[in-house]
């Protein structure tokens, strides 16, 4: 072979399977460098396809480089956007095991975060307590400010007002700026609003429609509704007595209107207790809205 | 001589590496809509518009990722990949494919009005394809029918069916089935309120609510006995308290279920309807 090729060709043939070569095994190792899954992570963030950034960035992590913490925030901060609050947990969890942390108070806050959008607010709170302790010398981070709005957060949806309030103070001590005390002033005042939204029990309800027809209702603020019940059920009881009371016990009509009443009674309590349920879930819903957009605007979680 | 036959196979290796590195990601994910992994294909499909922003056939992909986006029940993302991809299309006839996809979404997540709208801005100007035109004919007049404008599906059907015979005859027997449209069923909401003033009960009855009909029968009976015999017994008193306030109450909502059952009863139908005639159309373009 080689009495055959001229120095030209060998040369010509060489240049050629260099190029052959370059364009698939350079390009495929550029895509996959580093910087270019950042960037496509960070293309996917910015259509809004949270959960594909975190799993691209999950690849990097996966490699073993140095800056881990941040990523690992990175990540957390994307799985909770995606609302993947688990995977979020699950992340921040495993970076916490690992040793000689740079960012532990931020990853501890992600955790925190990521329990408290799973309505795990024990274990946020518990979370939160421990690091509210750690980071309370700390000047630097901004966790010292968060976290306790964090932690009332928590509180106020257990509807612990004093807890969230004796919170609140905590941030209000770590706040910086003015825009920051402004704020947490202002959650101050959705925190009053919340405690005093109505909170309606179904078994009260239930209880109060079987004393008195109706009562149930007007209890959950359906005043109107339970004026009407009652009509309903005393007449229908009235004009069951009245048959009863002038052909005895042997009365169709008292039958009939005694029947009646009483499937309405029955059913009075239960549309009681449905109604007062109805009202606390939306009360719940306006609680958390309320507090969640306070919370935002002051810049956690 | 040699020298040509190892040259030549040694560029078309150099080129068809090239070309692969461009498409790879494409293929990659091709091949996982083949498998049914949308969600990786989603990925893949991104990666290479993320990773190829000048490739001349960019608007292909955005349409695949549209496709895939679609069928994962992704409206939103879809309706985004097909955005861009009208924007990259680089001529009419592409960016009418990308249309017809666009159109073919909206109705798949039941939005027959914005799919019309689509097709009629195709229609507009159109691409010089006819078989493209023919799909947006097809669609448009499947939206009008979904979207219940049974006077405008018809110019849609016709103009689908062309010049080809048996389509023009199978279409007018179509057409002539949509034009009768007092074959839908119809429950006529003043008919059932009026029903129900005489008859408590009886308008949900004629819409075929029939529990809910005995239900107002047998409450508003009992009522307006009560309040015969209070009157009967001249207990005008007990007949103002209980009586008028029942009578608002249970009366009136029996009237106001009547007239609701009435127009859901027309909605149902109307939407049987046209989903009768849908299928028949889609057994036409078997």
């Amino acid at each position: 072979m080689s009495a055959i090729l001229r120095p030209f060709s060998a040369a010509l043939i060489a240049v050629l399977m260099a190029c052959a070569a370059v364009p698939a095994s350079s390009q495929q190792s550029d895509a996959m460098s580093d910087d270019r899954i950042l960037g496509f992570a960070s293309y996917l963030e910015g259509l809004g396809e949270y959960r594909r950034a975190a799993t691209e960035l999950e690849r990097l992590l996966a490699r073993g480089l140095s800056n881990t913490d941040s990523l690992t925030l990175r990540i957390g901060s994307l799985y909770i956007r995606a609302d993947a609050h688990g995977l979020a947990e699950r992340a921040a969890r495993e970076q916490l095991t690992q040793p000689g942390l740079s960012l532990r108070p931020q990853l501890q806050y992600l955790l925190s975060h990521a329990l408290y959008r799973q309505q795990r607010f024990d274990e946020a709170s518990e979370q939160l307590s421990v690091l509210i302790a750690e980071v309370r010398s700390s000047d630097t981070s901004t966790v010292n400010y968060k976290a306790p709005l964090l932690a009332a957060l928590c509180k106020a949806e257990q509807r612990r007002w004093d807890d969230a309030r004796a919170d609140l103070s905590l941030a209000e001590i770590a706040a910086r700026s003015g825009e920051q005390k402004a704020a947490v002033a202002g959650l101050k005042v959705v925190i009053d609003e919340s405690a005093a939204l109505p909170q309606k029990s179904p078994f009260i309800a239930g209880l109060l429609s079987g004393i008195l027809p109706g009562a149930g209702k007007v209890y959950t603020g359906h005043t109107l509704d339970g004026v009407l019940s009652f009509l309903t059920i005393a007449g229908f009881g009235y004009a069951a007595y009245d048959g009863f009371a002038s052909d005895g016990s042997s009365s169709v009509r008292g039958w009939i209107f005694g029947s009646l009443a009483g499937g309405l009674y029955l059913g009075n309590i239960y549309g009681s207790a449905l109604s007062a349920s109805i009202v606390r879930d939306e009360a719940t819903r306006q609680l958390q809205l309320r507090l969640r957009t306070g919370f935002a605007i002051a810049g956690a979680p | 001589m040699i020298r040509f036959v190892l040259v030549v196979p040694l560029l078309l290796a150099c080129l068809s590496q090239a070309a692969w590195s461009q498409s790879a990601y494409v293929d990659i994910a091709d091949r996982y809509v083949r498998e049914g992994n949308l969600d990786a294909a989603i990925t893949e499909y991104y990666r290479h518009a993320y990773l190829h922003p000048d490739d001349e056939s960019l608007s292909s992909v955005y349409t695949k990722l549209g496709i895939a986006c679609r069928d994962a029940g992704l409206l939103q993302p879809a309706l985004r990949a097909f955005s861009t991809a009208i924007e990259k299309s680089r001529s009419p006839i592409d960016r009418a494919r990308v249309r017809i996809e666009l159109a073919l979404t909206h109705l798949v997540f039941d939005q027959p009005l914005q799919s019309q709208l689509v097709m009629m801005r195709l229609l507009a100007s159109p691409p010089g394809d006819s078989l493209l035109m023919m799909r947006a004919h097809a669609i448009a007049g499947v939206a009008c029918l979904l979207s219940h404008q049974w006077n405008e599906a018809p110019g849609y059907l016709r103009q689908w069916a062309g010049g080809r015979p048996e389509a023009v005859a199978q279409t007018e027997q179509l057409i002539a089935i949509i034009s009768d449209t007092s074959s839908i069923p119809h429950r006529s909401p003043t008919a059932a309120i009026i029903m129900s003033a005489i008859i408590p009960g009886l308008g949900q009855i004629y819409c075929g609510e029939y529990l809910d009909g005995l239900n107002s029968m047998a409450l508003n009976g009992a009522m307006i006995f009560n309040m015969y015999s209070q009157i009967e017994q001249s207990r005008w008193v007990a007949l103002g308290l209980v009586g008028l306030p029942l009578v608002s109450r249970y009366y009136m909502g029996n009237l106001e279920h009547a007239e609701r059952y009435a127009n859901e009863f027309n909605e149902r139908a109307r939407r049987s309807f046209a989903a009768e005639i849908v299928r028949r159309f889609a057994e036409m373009n078997r």
